[in-house]
Parts: structure tokens; sequence; C-alpha cells
């Protein structure tokens, strides 16, 4: 799935960008466009207000729709550092939408994964699904993994959307111990069906969840991320290893950044 | 007041004198969301060799200050696969097109340069000795004034068409390279490519890059290029192509003034997609507003005297 990429930056307006937890931070921006069309998984990036760090920064969306688009970032280096310090009423040159999307799947048995900040396209996924189905009957669940209780994001959010929801922590501080993917595994020892998998989260968990979907036959679509150097295409920076006759790598930017697991070469060549 | 942005190199008649670094703005194609590829006064393509190469392993990609690490490793589809591809698109263009061109060995290259020059609608052949990211392609020509001539000699048997031959940065030596070139039928150079370099995170201690060193790019190295530009305009009489950092018309047009005939607009791709439109309309303004009739009143007119007469 994809949507038209626009074809210039949009210098958008920052209605807020706060710091809701140490070292996260939630960005809102004014687009005055179309910001209905844009889909879970996608994902813009942003030019920063330096002459220093030119490269433009991407980010998954956290949510579109009604002329703004929300984004979630952990300050983690120098561009994230330089983003959390933009104050509401500037404007930052922003391309969006980039990327494909997470597929339209059937719901029955859909199972979503997310951890840590991976929770970002997870959540607009449910946010769109919450709007579009009765989440209390569609047999959606929701796995969510954090190292301990005070990474969970959204939570309360989530949880008027009537999904049930899971959660497991690496410390056991909330939820069951472990990570996401123990806590589905655990389920299906108890019956539990699932007819695809949407994961979003770091390499290893993807790759987990990659492995366990080829062993049980199960489809996954994963969000995967790399350093990019445009984001559009140009640069062919954001290589990442397929399983393809014709080429070793695929563009997180242009081919994903949601890959069907078999795609992905987890191991190397 | 128009002035007149057009120029020549070779045969190629460039209405203006931007073109694209090779391996900043694909084979053109991605650009067609943001503005008429036709704007430009040359399309200089992705670097093509004669079998596919898949590139490095990722990260690909670094920053540092002002500036790009990569190692991309010359990914591309392998001539055949590019001219199926392309052939037709170029076709459609209205502006010249300048394929750059990798190899092993001048044989290589000359191969591919033959297989464009049967096959294609270009104009232009870059011949690429500078990549500082692949083992085999590149590198052990652009040090040495008889290595890169011997490639340029091959490729020279093959076609006729405009030949540029793209320097490295990483060499004292790039006086005596150009000048062997252009006697072995090079009709203009483009300086520079990427300077070698690389990056380390401290904390984790690993290369930025998964080859370890890459080159730079990006307004970091334009003071490099330019003065690469100045040293090559006082020796040699082809035209230049000036490449590095530029990201402003006034960037473009201080290689201008260094004597560069044509300029190449590479990193700011990345992060401006609409930075050749820009600069072309800049150069425009610029000269308008300075009354001069033509870019080429503005070439090499480095004005080098001093103010003070101390002898």
């Amino acid at each position: 799935m994809k949507s038209k990429i626009i074809e210039k930056h949009r210098s958008l307006l920052v209605l807020s960008n706060r710091q809701i937890q140490k070292n996260f931070c939630l960005m809102q921006l004014e687009c005055p466009e179309e910001t209905d069309s844009i889909l879970p998984g996608q994902f813009l990036t942003v030019v920063l207000p330096s002459k220093e760090s030119l490269i433009p920064r991407p980010f998954s969306i956290l949510d579109a729709g009604k002329s703004k688009i929300t984004i979630f970032y952990k300050i983690l280096g120098k561009g994230t550092q330089l983003l959390s310090l933009i104050k509401k009423g500037e404007f930052l040159k922003v391309l969006f939408p980039l990327g494909n999307a997470f597929p339209n799947v059937p719901v029955n048995h859909l199972v979503l994964l997310s951890g840590g900040i991976g929770c970002v396209p997870i959540f607009f996924y449910m946010k769109r699904l919450a709007q579009s189905h009765k989440t209390d009957t569609c047999k959606v669940k929701v796995y969510l993994g954090a190292s301990d209780a005070d990474h969970f994001f959204f939570l309360d959010q989530m949880k008027r959307w009537k999904f049930d929801i899971s959660l497991s922590t690496d410390n056991g501080s909330l939820g069951k111990k472990g990570t996401c993917l123990d806590a589905l595994k655990e389920d299906m020892k108890q019956g539990k069906k699932v007819s695809a998998m949407l994961a979003c989260g770091p390499y290893p968990m993807l790759k987990a969840v990659a492995h366990f979907g080829e062993d049980r036959r199960i489809p996954a679509y994963l969000a995967m991320e790399q350093v990019m150097g445009c984001g559009f295409g140009a640069c062919m920076g954001c290589a990442v290893p397929v399983k393809d006759k014709k080429q070793a790598y695929k563009m997180v930017c242009m081919d994903g950044p949601v890959f069907e697991s078999k795609e992905i070469q987890w191991e190397p060549g | 007041m128009k002035p007149d942005l057009s120029i020549h190199i070779g045969q190629l008649m460039m209405k203006n004198p931007v073109t694209t670094c090779s391996g900043t703005f694909g084979q053109g194609d991605i650009f067609k969301d943001f503005f008429d590829i036709n704007q430009l006064g040359a399309l200089t393509t992705k670097s093509v060799t004669l079998k596919p190469k898949n590139g490095n392993p990722p990260p690909r990609i670094a920053e540092t200050p002002s500036g790009y690490l990569n190692a991309i490793g010359l990914a591309n589809p392998g001539v055949e696969a590019f001219i199926k591809k392309y052939g037709t698109y170029f076709e459609k263009l209205s502006i010249p097109v300048i394929v750059s061109i990798a190899g092993t060995s001048p044989e290589e290259y000359a191969e591919v340069a033959l297989r464009l020059t049967q096959r294609m609608p270009v104009q232009g052949i870059e011949i690429n000795i500078s990549c500082p990211n692949v083992r085999d392609e590149g590198l052990q020509f652009a040090f040495n004034p008889k290595a890169a001539a011997s490639v340029v000699k091959a490729v020279r048997k093959k076609t006729a068409l405009t030949l540029l031959i793209k320097l490295s940065p990483n060499t004292d030596q790039n006086v005596a390279i150009a000048k062997a070139c252009i006697s072995e039928g090079a009709d203009a150079i483009c300086a520079i490519n990427t300077l070698q370099a690389m990056a380390i995170d401290v904390n984790t201690r690993k290369p930025k890059l998964a080859n370890i060193t890459g080159g730079l790019s990006g307004p970091a190295v334009k003071p490099v290029a330019l003065r690469w530009v100045y040293e090559l305009s006082r020796h040699i009489r082809v035209p230049i192509v000036g490449m590095g950092g530029i990201a402003t018309a006034e960037d473009a047009l201080e290689f201008i003034v260094a004597g560069a005939t044509a300029v190449a607009v590479g990193t700011a791709n990345f992060y401006n997609p609409c930075a050749v439109p820009e600069i072309i309309h800049g150069m425009k303004s610029w000269l308008s507003s300075r009354k001069i009739k033509s870019i080429g009143l503005l070439r090499n007119t480095l004005r080098t005297e001093s103010i003070y007469n101390h002898k």
C-alpha cells in the first residue's frame, strides 16, 4: 500500500513540542493539506534548523488527520536533541508522507506487536482500526513490550479504544516478564489463533518475530528502520539485506519501511 | 535583462551550467515529483558498471559537521539493466544526459562506454575513477597520471561522445592526471569526488559506517573543491565541472569565479530536493542584478591583487 509522495518540502507550523517523559517528546504539526490519506507505517523527514546537522531525520507518524500530524520521538543523538529544542510557533521543513504502510490485512485474529518506541506506527494502526471496526469484538490483540513499567506510552488512549491489550516488560515491573513475543507465544499455547502479525520495534525483536512467523507460517509485516540520507530513494543509503535473486538490498525509504518478514535476509547470506 | 547562462562542454550544449553529481540524483526519475528535470543544464546519472553491484552493507550513511559521510559502494543494476530501464526515459528528456561509469579495468570502462554509445540516447560519459568506497573499481586509477590516462584512452577508442573524467581530492597529482587524461581525449575535468574519511561512535567504539571508511561530501568539503578547481584552472584549458558542497547559487558562482565552466549539485539534493532549480534561478538573478550579460564573463575572474602594496 502506498500513498503518493507529496512533491516538496512543506513548512509546517509547530503546534506543540514537549517532553511527556524524560527524553521522550511529542510534537504536533499543523498541516493545512490533506492528512487523512496518510497511512500507519508511513514516515516523514524533518530538516533540522542547523547548518551543521544536514541529514533530514526520519520519524514514523504517530497520528495524522484533521489537519494535524503528530510524531513521537526519543532524544537519542544530536538531531533529536536539536529537535527537542524547537518551540511552539516555529516552522519546520517537513517531507511527507514517505514510504509504504502496513497492509490492510483481515482483522480476524490479527496480532499487533510493539517493542519500546516501536509503539508509534502500532498506535496509529490501532487508531485507524478503531475508526473502522468494532474493536471489542474484532479479535485483534495487541502485545506491547517495554524495558520497564515507565516505558509504555499512550496506554490510556489505547485502552479507550477497547482493544485486548497484553503488556510485558523486560524486568517484570508491569505485566508479564519477558518480551511481547513471549507473551504471544504463551497465549498460543493456550490455544490463541493468529492470522497475521504487524510489528515494530528494535531489530532483535523484529528478527525474533520473523523467525517465529516463519516457523508457524504466520505472515508478519515489520516496520523497519535504518540510517537514512534523504528519505526518498536518491542516496541509496538506507539499505536492508533481502532474500532476492535480483538484488541484495532494498531501501527502507522506498521499498519499506514495512517489509514482509520473509523478504528480509536476517543472517549473513 | 536575461543573462545568458548557456555553456558548452565538448559537444554538450547546456542551457545553464548546472548538472547533478553522480550518485546524488538517482537517474533523475526520482526527482520528477519535485521539479521538471528538463530545467537542468544536463543530467548526470549514478555510476553504472558492467555487472550489477549490490553496494555495501548498512549503515552506509553517517552525519558529520556540515557533511555527509557515505559508503554506498556504487550500488547499480549493471549496464544492461540500466539501458533497458532508462533508454526510453532519457529519450524523452530535452536536456543532455551524462552517464557516469565505473569499472575494474580500462577494458571494462571501455565496454560500458561502448554499450551506452551504441544503445542509449546519451550525450556524455563521465569516467568515475575516484569512488573511495569500492575495492576494485576506482581509486586504483585515481592517484596516478598513467593509470588514469589508460582508462581515458581505452574509453576514447570506443566512443566519440563527450568525455568527462572525475578526479579524487585525495592526491597531489591532479594537475598531471588531468593533463594526461586530456592528452588521451578527455573533453572536461570534474572536480571533485568525495574525500576519504571516517567517523567513530566513541561509546560503542564502532565505526559509524559498516565499510569503516567512506567518502565525505556536503558543505564541509566545499573549500577543498574550490581550491582544486582554482588549481586546475590555472594549468588546463578544457572546461572544468566544479563540484563539492554546492548548496546555493553563491556557492555555484564561487566555482565559476575560480575557473569552472559548469557546476554540479550533489549532497544538497538529499536535504533540499529543489536545490537545483533554486540554484539555477539564483544564479540568473545574481547575474542580472549585477548586469552581467553572460555566465562566461564571470568565469576565471578571481581577483588576486592585494590591497596592500607591500613588496
